[in-house]
């Protein structure tokens, strides 16, 4: 399936203060005139803050999709813009706005309106997804700008991205994609009701738990046609086939001062904190080691102790049970019952190669839905977070990817090539603003770069730039 | 090295003369490749010549293929090697997106730095992000559609398992009904193997010309340079191989 998707978000004022048609806008319109228009829709907010009310109205103008790719389907490999307005009425003479105009892009002359409260924003954001050397599409992305806005923290809109890289089949990451977002936006206005402040750690794992559990009575059920996804997938949810499929996750919920990571399985969201890379998540995954330099490990370590200890069925069994990369999640496997078993790399049971994932309904116990998470506090030094299936980072160490995101950021990275055709292939690239273009840029070269270090897997790549411009 | 008897095939004949205008047309691609780079007109009518050709020979090959399908399916023309590649008499669809996938790595991995600069040259490593996309919806589509066929021939290679054939091994040859039963039984799987042929090589074809159709002149130039490059080199090797090896004359009775 493919998705190339970037989030396009620019903030400009209609009235006086820069009433001039700046080129981007109209660069944007004509962009617009291209894509085939799905749906509008009116938020209206409000926003209290320094003692005035200011009444922002929010349009979210056009999604829009590239109509060429496939007309059938919708956003998912669209390219999604949202524009906001502000509407300053007369009966409000007390607000006060701030703009500022912003100079540091490189496409000379775009107005931007600053609205104070500046982690309102949504962050920009690219993602790429391919199916790569694979024959199977199994990855999903989803992507799900202020998908929430809760009561009782400051208000303010949240921000969903997720990763989800199936195994099996395909139907457990699309019912992620489908339905996490959803669930733990219930999760957080839940939260909301019991408490002042969100207790992440629990309205994650509620959440995870919540899909786990919906997918796994979705395909134990005989009623398909309850299903939300459809059963176009490999398996065609017939069991036993279908209890066999998983699928992992990492979720990143981003507020305006925190990022919330939760990861299940080996997927991987990674910080770029001032220049250096921040892992936000632990892998789920059995280390890789060398077959053969394990087993002559095991050989003598075999023929030392051979002498010494008669049992040689405990010996030979070393051969077969490996240590894993995360002792903890052997002990808690082997205190399930459960065996890790070397089968072209660690496995559970031999047969799946992370510790935990969603579904997999035929390794519970010893395979669990529960998330670890992580919770950081955005820093200025913040430039971008990365979330990647495995068939990134299992050729592209999470250096590389903050380099090369980094400078995609900076403005150093793709200006796309000079085509005769001009205009149509710059517009449907370069979009109309160009800071907006670097995280799908980030995104699509960090792609290319795992299939040219011939990753096997399917690829999926989402870059959300943190920085928080002034 | 060509053996002599295999030259009176048709297959064979059809086969050599599509090989010697493989290494034409890789001439010609090749002197465009270098020195009209900026020519977008230039680039596409040679790309554009290039998939006619390549349609023709299909138009050629369909004709031999539905006199004599069961040859096209083993060829002695083409080298083991070449042969150990085969899927349906051909290659797979998919191979085309890899190559694609692989040419846009090597190029974006041998000018990282540069590109990282900013340094544009055009060519595959610079696919865009829709590009991206559309070729991999391309594949995404390729591989149903090969699976579809590959199933096809599955379904075929099980029937005999269940035909009228097998039910005649235990009855007397001379018959004259079971004759024509089992006339009929081979004619029928000829001619379903020959269908088979052609909906595979309809998807061999569509699924280059879809993929010109989503690069750019320069890109499609390269990519057919580099198509021709492998599929004249895989033909090369094969031969070395296959000389290399002696045993290969007297296992293979066609061609001794």
């Amino acid at each position: 399936m493919a998705e190339i998707c970037c989030g396009i978000m620019s903030e400009s004022k209609t009235q006086s203060t820069c009433d001039q048609p700046s080129r981007a806008a109209r660069r944007k319109r004509m962009e617009i005139r291209k894509f085939k228009f799905i749906a509008g829709n009116m938020v209206e907010e409000e926003l209290k803050e320094n003692g005035g009310i200011k009444r922002q109205k929010r349009s979210f103008i056009e999604e829009t999709t590239i109509s060429s790719l496939s007309p059938a389907r919708e956003c998912e490999n669209g390219v999604e813009s949202i524009d906001y307005e502000n509407h300053s009425s007369s009966n409000e003479s007390t607000v006060e706005t701030i703009s500022i105009l912003k100079s540091s892009s490189p496409v000379a002359n775009i107005p931007v309106a600053m609205i104070p409260v500046v982690e309102d924003r949504c962050p920009k954001f690219g993602m790429s997804s391919v199916c790569g050397r694979r024959r199977d599409m199994e990855d999903a992305v989803s992507i799900h700008p202020s998908f929430c806005k809760p009561e009782c923290e400051i208000p303010a809109w949240f921000h969903f991205f997720g990763v989800y890289d199936g195994h099996g089949c395909s139907h457990v990451a699309t019912s992620c994609k489908q339905r996490l977002h959803q669930v733990v936006k219930e999760e957080i206005e839940n939260g909301c009701k019991e408490e002042s402040d969100l207790k992440w750690e629990s309205i994650m794992k509620k959440s995870f738990i919540r899909v786990d559990r919906e997918v796994t009575e979705w395909s134990s059920s005989s009623n398909t046609s309850s299903l939300l996804l459809n059963a176009s997938c490999r398996c065609e949810l017939q069991t036993p086939k279908c209890d066999a499929v998983g699928s992992t996750a990492v979720v990143s919920v981003v507020t305006p001062d925190k990022i919330i990571v939760s990861n299940c399985g080996d997927s991987r969201a990674v910080l770029c904190r001032g220049g250096k890379a921040v892992p936000l998540s632990v892998d789920h995954k059995p280390k890789q080691i060398h077959y053969r330099t394990q087993l002559l490990r095991t050989i003598e370590d075999y023929l030392k102790r051979a002498v010494e200890e008669a049992i040689v069925l405990i010996k030979l069994s070393r051969i077969i049970f490996k240590s894993p990369d995360r002792p903890d999640e052997l002990v808690r496997i082997q205190e399930a019952g459960g065996r890790v078993i070397y089968w072209d790399g660690p496995r559970v049971l031999g047969v799946l190669a992370m510790s935990r994932a969603i579904g997999d309904n035929y390794l519970k116990p010893y395979v669990i839905s529960e998330p670890e998470i992580t919770v950081t506090d955005r820093t200025a030094e913040d430039d971008c977070m990365i979330l990647a299936s495995d068939g990134l980072w299992d050729v592209v160490s999470n250096e590389t990817a903050c380099n090369i995101a980094g400078m995609c950021l900076n403005g150093q990275g793709p200006i796309m090539p000079l085509t005769n055709d001009g205009d149509e292939a710059n517009m449907l690239t370069n979009g109309s603003n160009s800071s907006d273009k670097a995280c799908s840029d980030a995104a699509l070269l960090l792609t290319k770069l795992a299939l040219a270090r011939h990753s096997t897997d399917n690829v999926s790549v989402v870059v959300v730039n943190l920085r928080k411009e002034t | 090295m060509e053996m002599g008897g295999s030259r009176s095939c048709p297959f064979h004949r059809c086969f050599e003369n599509w090989i010697n205008q493989q290494e034409k047309d890789l001439d010609e691609l090749n002197q465009v490749a270098k020195e009209d780079r900026r020519n977008d007109e230039k680039l596409q009518t040679i790309a554009e010549k290039n998939i006619k050709q390549f349609q023709e020979y299909h138009e050629r090959r369909i004709l031999l293929v539905k006199e004599d399908p069961a040859s096209s399916f083993s060829p002695t023309w083409t080298t083991p090697f070449e042969n150990s590649f085969l899927w349906i008499a051909g290659c797979r669809p998919t191979l085309a997106i890899q190559l694609v996938y692989t040419l846009c790595g090597t190029e974006l991995e041998a000018h990282l730095e540069e590109f990282l600069q900013g340094i544009r040259r055009g060519n595959l490593g610079e696919l865009s992000s829709v590009q991206l996309g559309l070729v991999n919806e391309l594949h995404c589509k390729t591989v149903k559609e090969e699976e579809m066929i590959s199933n096809r021939l599955e379904v075929l290679q099980e029937d005999i398992g269940e035909q009228q054939l097998a039910s005649l091994i235990n009855t007397s040859h001379d018959c004259e009904t079971n004759v024509q039963v089992m006339n009929k039984a081979v004619d029928d799987h000829a001619a379903e193997l020959a269908s088979i042929w052609e909906e595979a090589d309809r998807l061999r074809l569509k699924t280059v010309k879809e993929l010109i159709h989503i690069l750019t002149p320069l890109q499609a130039v390269d990519f057919l340079v580099a198509a021709k490059k492998l599929y004249l080199s895989m033909h090369e090797w094969g031969q070395t191989r296959r000389d290399s090896n002696p045993h290969h004359f007297v296992s293979n009775p066609h061609e001794s």
